[in-house]
């Protein structure tokens, strides 16, 4: 009988460590918005991804000229390009406090945000690094597994108490924000 | 004061004065506008080496032309391959007053789709490696073109390219440079070739090809033989063949697929390049012709529209309102390039779009000489309403001769070294990433679809005699930089090399072939020439909210006025360009 009772308890903790590994996709409503933080082309990505969805897509969109009332959501993808801001007319200190400021308003209106990394290793160069922290402010993450190799996006948000959803690859957000934006 | 000192005085003043006279003429440039009857312009002093060597023997232009683009892809191999790139070529027909021009735009793969890169490599067209290439049109382009202006057999035009491949010539600082920064994705021939024994070249290195040169070689016999008792016409197509219907279309397509790559030999088999009819508009009484889409042509021919409006001479060259005009007009009309430019197989482009009333129209009505603008306008949609579905990092040479031919030739393996991947001595481009995998747009991937362009040169005749020879590489800044050559000379009178090394402006803002940015409030300007912009002017454009950048960046520009009889040519030193005339 103890022998039964220990496995069975081993067997219910690997299960229950099975499935904290992915969180659950919970709704959290759409239409949306998306915007680089950093604006890489990334964010293109995942506009090809969610174009059947109601999704709207502005590289540089500015709290103050947002109408929020049109969005449940705020999907924002991490990753920094020198060549992205140069062609926005950005440098990263402002592009840093445009990204600061849609995070702040959409909070006050109640907007959820999905925050993403799915450049890999290439969207963790010093470009990139600055937006790495908004991570912490989303109500939802998601990391393409190689860009969290050193398990930094893990980490920030264990930290932040942020779910953490994690994809092998970017063709995966197909079955993944379907249900995000439902 | 006693005479002498008077005397002493007055001749220091006198050879003061002469002095200033004298520095009020002198032109602030590194080097001379070069003149000659005949000429071979190209990226590098092979290249135009080559064409001399034809155009000695004889040759027309139009052979010249093969000559260099030969020696162009040994020399300048980082940026163009005559059987790994993509061609556009545009010329000037002397003897029957004609211009014309040749697409040879390779196209995607049979078996490439959006879907594929949106599942297999991230949703992204990578820039380097065995996705990143597209099947290469540019042989065919010159089969095609030689097979009906061709003067001389194939193997004489590819000697001087054999010869150089074989026997090695120095590598120059702007190669070395480029292989020491550009070997990310080299596979092992192309490490072979530029890093041999694990070191990269260096400048003063000789630096060979032997692939490249048994490649040369071998087209040059199977030419030969296609000619035997029929005509030249027959070589080229013999030696067009042997690359897509022949052994060397199946020795690519198994070693693409070897390499996991999508090749099919439906994809050479199928494939023919084409000729094609340029694009021209007339620019105060100048006949200016660029190649047509799926080239960037339309870019030029529709900012020169928008710019006749203007009294650009007043303003000044490189104002503040003059670079904001030309800024404006550029940026509505390479976000007509990214909205409305495809193979025209597949879409056809707004003709309404390059008609002078629509440039008037734009002038009028969306272009603010006194302010920057907060987005980029598409204009009245009656101009492109008839836009429908019709059915499914280069370099830059021309030649002249003194029949008054001219070849003005752009080509490009796209990125500098393409995909990274060499095969029998040939540089495989990267044009794969210039497809959208935006289904919406009309550059999206397709089977079969050949991308949009960068790749646009250009000639301009005035009283339908040949005046203009012009061209560059540098991708979205093609058309910008061209068109501040040409102002410069037509506007404002420059001589060739001064036009040439007048500081010129670009904007990025409205993206490329791939995507769209529509950031309009973004210029940047050269810094590297002897002249620059004025400081004011930079403070001026910023005061009117846009975001200046330096650059040492906008191409290399090569342009050839006639004048009197002669050729006279600039020559861009941001790069290695080089002028022959005699």
């Amino acid at each position: 009988m103890k022998k039964f009772m220990l496995a069975l308890a081993a067997t219910l903790a690997f299960a229950a460590c099975a499935f904290a590994e992915q969180p659950a996709l919970t709704a959290l409503g759409s239409p949306a918005l998306l915007t680089p933080f950093g604006q890489s082309q990334d964010a293109n990505a995942v506009k090809l991804m969610t174009r059947k969805l109601a999704v709207d897509y502005d590289m540089t969109c500015f709290a103050d000229k947002v109408d929020w009332s049109k969005y449940k959501s705020l999907i924002v993808v991490l990753g920094g390009s020198g060549k992205g801001l140069g062609a926005a007319g950005l440098d990263i200190p402002t592009e840093l406090e445009r990204c600061k400021n849609l995070v702040a308003a959409a909070k006050e209106k109640g907007v959820k945000i999905i925050a993403m990394h799915i450049g890999g290793q290439d969207r963790r160069g010093p470009n990139s690094e600055p937006f790495l922290g908004f991570m912490g402010d989303a109500d939802f993450a998601i990391v393409r597994a190689d860009g969290n190799a050193d398990e930094y996006f893990t980490k920030l948000c264990t930290e932040k108490n942020v779910p953490l959803y994690t994809i092998e690859k970017t063709g995966d957000l197909r079955k993944v924000m379907p249900e995000l934006l439902k | 004061m006693n005479k002498k000192a008077l005397a002493a005085l007055v001749l220091s003043a006198t050879v003061l004065a002469a002095g200033a006279a004298s520095a009020n003429t002198m032109y602030y440039k590194t080097r001379p506008t070069i003149s000659g009857k005949v000429v071979a312009h190209g990226g590098s002093p092979a290249v135009a080496k080559a064409g001399m060597e034809i155009l000695l023997q004889g040759g027309t232009a139009f052979d010249a032309a093969m000559a260099m683009a030969a020696a162009q892809s040994y020399s300048e191999v980082m940026m163009c391959h005559i059987f790994g790139g993509d061609l556009q070529l545009i010329g000037y027909d002397a003897k029957a007053k004609k211009v014309f021009s040749f697409n040879g735009t390779g196209w995607a793969p049979k078996k490439s789709s959006i879907e594929f890169h949106m599942e297999k490599t991230n949703a992204e067209i990578p820039v380097k490696g065995i996705y990143s290439m597209h099947m290469p049109g540019e042989w065919s382009g010159w089969m095609t073109f030689l097979a009906k202006y061709g003067t001389m057999p194939l193997d004489k035009l590819l000697a001087p390219a054999e010869k150089m491949a074989r026997e090695g010539i120095i590598t120059d600082d702007f190669l070395a440079n480029m292989i020491k920064g550009g070997s990310e994705g080299m596979n092992d021939e192309a490490k072979a070739v530029f890093w041999p024994n694990g070191e990269a070249l260096k400048a003063g290195d000789v630096y060979k090809n032997v692939a490249y040169a048994d490649l040369l070689k071998t087209m040059g016999e199977v030419a030969a033989k296609g000619a035997e008792g029929k005509t030249l016409a027959d070589g080229y197509k013999a030696a067009e063949d042997y690359f897509y219907r022949g052994p060397l279309a199946e020795e690519i397509v198994k070693w693409n697929n070897e390499n996991g790559g999508d090749f099919s030999i439906e994809d050479f088999n199928e494939f023919h390049a084409e000729e094609t009819t340029p694009i021209t508009t007339n620019y105060r009484g100048i006949d200016v012709y660029c190649t047509p889409p799926n080239s960037q042509g339309t870019v030029l021919i529709e900012t020169l529209n928008t710019l006749e409006n203007f009294d650009l001479k007043s303003m000044g060259l490189n104002s503040a309102k003059y670079i904001n005009v030309i800024t404006q007009a550029l940026q509505i009309a390479i976000n007509h390039r990214n909205r409305f430019s495809a193979d025209p197989r597949f879409f056809k482009y707004p003709e309404g779009l390059l008609t002078k009333e629509f440039g008037k129209d734009i002038a009028t009505n969306h272009i603010f000489p006194d302010k920057a603008v907060e987005a980029i306008p598409l204009g009245e949609e009656k101009y492109f309403v008839d836009y429908n579905k019709k059915g499914p990092d280069t370099t830059f040479m021309f030649c002249a001769d003194e029949a008054g031919n001219i070849v003005a030739v752009t080509h490009s393996i796209n990125h500098f070294f393409g995909s990274g991947m060499m095969f029998k001595g040939i540089m495989m481009n990267d044009r794969r990433i210039q497809y959208s995998l935006d289904a919406d747009l009309p550059n999206s991937l397709y089977p079969h679809k050949r991308t949009v362009q960068t790749i646009t040169p250009s000639i301009a005749l005035k009283n339908g005699e040949a005046y203009m020879a012009f061209g560059t590489p540098n991708a979205d800044r093609q058309e910008q930089t061209k068109l501040q050559g040409f102002l410069n000379i037509v506007e404002f009178g420059l001589r060739p090399q001064a036009a040439v090394e007048t500081p010129r402006v670009a904007t990025d803002a409205a993206g490329d072939t791939a995507s769209n940015n529509k950031y309009p409030k973004q210029i940047s300007y050269m810094v590297n020439y002897l002249t620059q912009i004025d400081e004011k002017v930079i403070k001026e454009l910023s005061d009117m909210g846009y975001k200046m950048a330096p650059t040492r960046n906008t191409g290399s520009l090569g342009l050839g006025v006639k004048e009197n009889g002669f050729w006279s040519v600039g020559a861009d030193p941001t790069r290695n360009a080089y002028t022959y005339a005699w």
